[in-house]
């Protein structure tokens, strides 16, 4: 009897109804996620400061692909045996509940997408802005409260970068780098505030200084998918300029 | 005292810089609206009339052509310890152009910035 004639025969033989079988079981593949103790540091520095930075601004987090923008990020909110999907809006964020405060200290907020997938960002937002536009101050706190709260950002720091965090204020060093995602491929960037304007030179945008590649874009978020997004601040952090300053983003496609 | 000499000497030598054929050193916005055209020049046209940029290319295929002239100091005084403290600090004379190309390789925007 050929192969073909057995298996006929093994399917004729087999009963008209097979019982479901369920099987459960969770992969040990480490996964995208955050601790809801980080999310509440940021939120923490984002309560203590906004004032000072971006009085009228919301807070959010947001999340985007790291390497394929065909990748979902799937959140879940998870402590115990609790499972509950987090809702994120159409840029990829959302919000820090108050009574997050409240979740035992192995809550996290966990992505079904394998470590490295994922860009998490603080994203502060003064509502009522022009399309395409953020505001400096709502930059300068989306910095604070990560490098001095939750460190959501992929970095590279080494010690002399913690011992220039305590000495003094990074977001406005020199020394540290710092950007943010805009919302949809960028292509130019340019500050004004009061009929003042500048142009960002382009060796900040899209971290074009930085080069095609590079050893350490593997310990960075913005060099893969997001990078036609990413705007970096220059050096000076634009210090010279008033918190309600405005970034007109000028979009790679009309 | 030999180690600020080559300091200088390779200083000198590299007192600007520049990317692409050297025609970025005198390019006037009105000469770059008549050389490139949205829509219709290429990457291969625009390289013709402007040699070769520093090019990054993105994810979904579009990509920037960048050149920069530079004259004193040169930028890679930017990245040397303490001078570049003072050199990234000045005021320089900068002139930029960076071109946008998308995935066929059409231009569809350019910056020239003073």
């Amino acid at each position: 009897m050929s192969a073909a004639a057995w298996l006929i025969a093994l399917a004729l033989a087999a009963p008209a109804e097979l019982l479901p079988v369920e099987v459960q079981g969770e992969s040990t593949a480490s996964r995208e996620h955050k601790t809801v103790a980080d999310l509440l540091l940021v939120l923490d520095v984002f309560e203590r400061e906004k004032a000072g930075l971006a009085p009228r601004a919301e807070l959010r987090i947001r999340v985007l692909p790291r390497r394929d923008l065909a990748d979902e990020p799937a959140l879940e909110l998870r402590h115990g045996a609790v499972r509950q999907p987090i809702a994120l809006d159409a840029l990829g964020r959302f919000a820090i509940p108050p009574e997050w405060r409240q979740l035992p200290p192995d809550a996290v907020v966990r992505s079904r997408l394998l470590d490295g997938r994922l860009a998490w960002a603080v994203d502060v937002r003064t509502p009522g802005l022009p399309e395409r536009a953020r505001r400096l101050g709502d930059l300068r706190l989306e910095c604070r409260a990560d490098l001095y709260g939750g460190a959501l950002a992929r970095g590279i720091k080494p010690p002399a970068f913690h011992a220039l965090r305590a000495a003094t204020d990074v977001c406005t060093s020199r020394h540290v780098a710092w950007g943010f995602f805009a919302d949809a491929p960028v292509f130019a960037a340019q500050i004004h505030d009061d009929g003042r304007r500048a142009e960002l030179p382009y060796r900040w945008m899209h971290g074009s200084e930085m080069g095609q590649t590079g050893l350490l874009f593997g310990l960075l978020d913005w060099p893969f998918a997001q990078r036609d997004h990413f705007v970096v601040l220059p050096p000076d952090k634009w210090k010279a300029w008033p918190q309600d300053a405005l970034i007109e983003l000028e979009p790679m496609t009309p | 005292m030999k180690r600020l000499f080559l300091i200088v000497l390779c200083a000198g030598l590299a007192s600007c810089t520049t990317a692409g054929n050297g025609r970025m050193m005198t390019l006037q916005p009105s000469e770059a609206g008549q050389l490139l055209q949205p829509g219709k020049t290429t990457r291969a046209e625009a390289e013709h009339l402007l040699g070769a940029g520093t090019v990054l290319r993105f994810d979904s295929g579009w990509s920037t052509t960048h050149y920069v002239y530079r004259d004193w100091p040169p930028r890679f005084l930017d990245f040397v310890p303490v001078v570049g403290l003072v050199s990234s600090a000045m005021d320089t004379s900068e002139t930029e152009l960076v071109l946008l190309f998308d995935e066929q390789g059409l231009l569809r925007k350019f910056k020239l910035r003073r």
